[in-house]
């Protein structure tokens, strides 16, 4: 039974690794990068939603409300002001780029908030720590149930806006071809500020769930960095429903390594990821970056 | 009414210059053949006026106004249409996808996609077809078409037949009726001097990126084409 518990758990925590993973894999998807801030700007968006929360005694759920808009509109001027102009630098350049602003990220937050860890749980309520008991040694939290749901429901509704919108498919004809859709009157560098707006929205709402669910600080943006390239990579570079499996696949690996030893947990995860980059489907992720486009 | 001027146009590659001061002008309404030798600059001249080429040197103006710094997704929306050579279609869209995409921002005028669709049967029964799976007279009818949606007051095809079947050629050639029909300006560049001539009401050739000939096709002879063509008279047989 405790392996039965572990597959469930990892699914749940693959739902936040997939949140974390999907505005990575919309930017990588859109416009070639891979941003290197990712998980920096998950970590701006879960300070911001704490700083909303102690200042004016909301929940980090109602902080939300103000914080995804604010982080709206700085994800599409972090695109304007500045990845823009490295896109136009060769592919290595919003790679510098994206390093430099996580480094910069960091820096910040470590002036502005210390060292100190912090959690969202306590704000969240019972949320935070409630969870129905289906058997003796099975359970689901609410929390869990809750961060892949949003996780489903994030990628689902990416996903139809993406196939079903005027919006979606100007998104996907400059993944394409941006040269080719500026010249059927897609204005290209707007599509990617969007991309990067809603990239930057669902990094927050990722980063609010990490916040409630553990602890997070300044410098914890790398590590959730790793997660979220390794889901994005198992579940197969820009595939949006692709990084939903991936992120589960992590998940689960994480927690059935910690099921066999607790030091295991993270060492597991990585595991299946190099797997996954050495089996053919892996090879085909190397051969995308050779031809530029999905072997 | 002159739709489009090109005043003294340079354009370059690196070290390369392609187009070396350019000028002329088309009246609305107007069917223009632009030929020239292989690397003679008439995509680079294109691409120029399309905005998706940067200007060296000169001015280009369209519809009273000039286009320098008017990105090429705005100068689509001003009535400027590209057809790229190799057609460059969407291959993960279906032809319809292919031709809503282009639709979004398109200016108003009769161009839609049913109207389209009308004026192009062919491509009726294959609007549920992914692009990469047309053949090559297929996807150059869906590119014209595409083009369409926007509404152009000027429409720009580079390489009208290039690497198509006799065929695929007729077909291509019939949507030129409907453009013509129209009253679309068209700037094609069409290395089949003889579609070019029949199909054109005048023509400019290229010549290492400057004008070695601009006259109406009609009254046209064979050695001033030729001669501006290749640079040179050809000698006559004895």
């Amino acid at each position: 039974m405790n392996w039965v518990n572990a597959v469930i758990q990892g699914v749940l925590l693959g739902g936040l690794y997939a949140l974390f993973a999907c505005g990575l894999s919309l930017m990588f998807g859109v416009m070639r990068i891979i941003n290197l801030a990712h998980g920096d700007i998950a970590v701006l968006g879960a300070f911001l939603v704490w700083s909303l929360t102690v200042h004016t005694g909301i929940g980090p759920f109602w902080a939300l409300v103000p914080a995804l808009p604010i982080m709206l509109i700085l994800g599409y001027v972090l695109h304007r002001t500045v990845l823009a102009r490295s896109l136009r630098g060769g592919p290595l350049t919003p790679l510098l780029t994206t390093f430099g602003l996580a480094i910069v990220i960091q820096n910040a937050l470590l002036q502005a908030y210390n060292p100190d860890v912090r959690s969202l749980g306590g704000a969240a309520g019972d949320i935070a720590t409630g969870s129905w008991r289906i058997t003796g040694q099975i359970s689901l939290s609410y929390l869990g149930v809750l961060i892949l749901a949003t996780a489903v429901l994030v990628l689902g509704g990416l996903q139809l806006m993406l196939r079903r919108t005027a919006f979606g498919r100007e998104m996907r004809a400059t993944a394409q071809d941006a040269d080719t859709a500026t010249l059927v009157g897609v204005p290209a560098s707007s599509v990617y500020a969007r991309a990067t707006a809603i990239a930057v929205a669902t990094a927050t709402l990722a980063g609010v769930f990490l916040g409630v669910r553990s602890i997070f600080d300044a410098s914890s943006g790398p590590t959730q960095l790793i997660f979220a390239f390794e889901a994005v990579v198992i579940g197969g570079l820009g595939s949006l429903w692709g990084t939903l499996w991936g992120g589960m696949v992590l998940g689960v690996a994480q927690t059935i390594g910690a099921t066999i030893d607790p030091q295991y947990s993270i060492l597991a995860g990585h595991l299946v990821f190099l797997i996954v980059l050495a089996s053919p489907h892996g090879r085909s992720l190397l051969g995308y970056r050779r031809e530029g486009r999905p072997a | 009414m002159t739709l489009l001027r090109v005043e003294n146009v340079e354009a370059r590659h690196g070290l390369l210059q392609a187009v070396r001061g350019v000028t002329f002008g088309v009246t609305e309404g107007e069917i223009l053949a632009l030929i020239g030798a292989n690397g003679a600059g008439k995509t680079t001249l294109l691409r120029t006026v399309a905005g998706a080429h940067p200007l060296s040197g000169g001015l280009i103006s369209y519809d009273g106004s000039y286009l320098t710094g008017v990105p090429a997704h705005r100068r689509v929306r001003r009535g400027i249409a590209y057809v790229p050579e190799g057609r460059r279609l969407f291959p993960e869209f279906t032809v319809e996808e292919n031709l809503l995409v282009a639709g979004r921002r398109a200016r108003s005028g009769r161009w839609n996609l049913t109207t389209v669709l009308e004026a192009f049967p062919a491509l009726q029964p294959l609007r549920g077809r992914l692009a990469s799976r047309l053949s090559g007279g297929q996807q150059q009818a869906t590119a014209i078409a595409r083009a369409l949606m926007t509404n152009p007051r000027l429409l720009l095809i580079d390489e009208v037949s290039l690497g198509l079947s006799p065929k695929a050629v007729e077909e291509v050639y019939a949507c030129m009726t409907v453009l013509r029909e129209s009253g679309t300006t068209v700037i094609l560049v069409e290395q089949d001097l003889g579609r070019a001539l029949s199909t054109a009401g005048r023509v400019i050739c290229l010549l290492e990126g400057r004008i070695a000939l601009d006259a109406k096709t009609e009254g046209l002879t064979r050695d001033e084409v030729v001669t501006a063509y290749f640079g040179f008279h050809q000698a006559r047989p004895a």
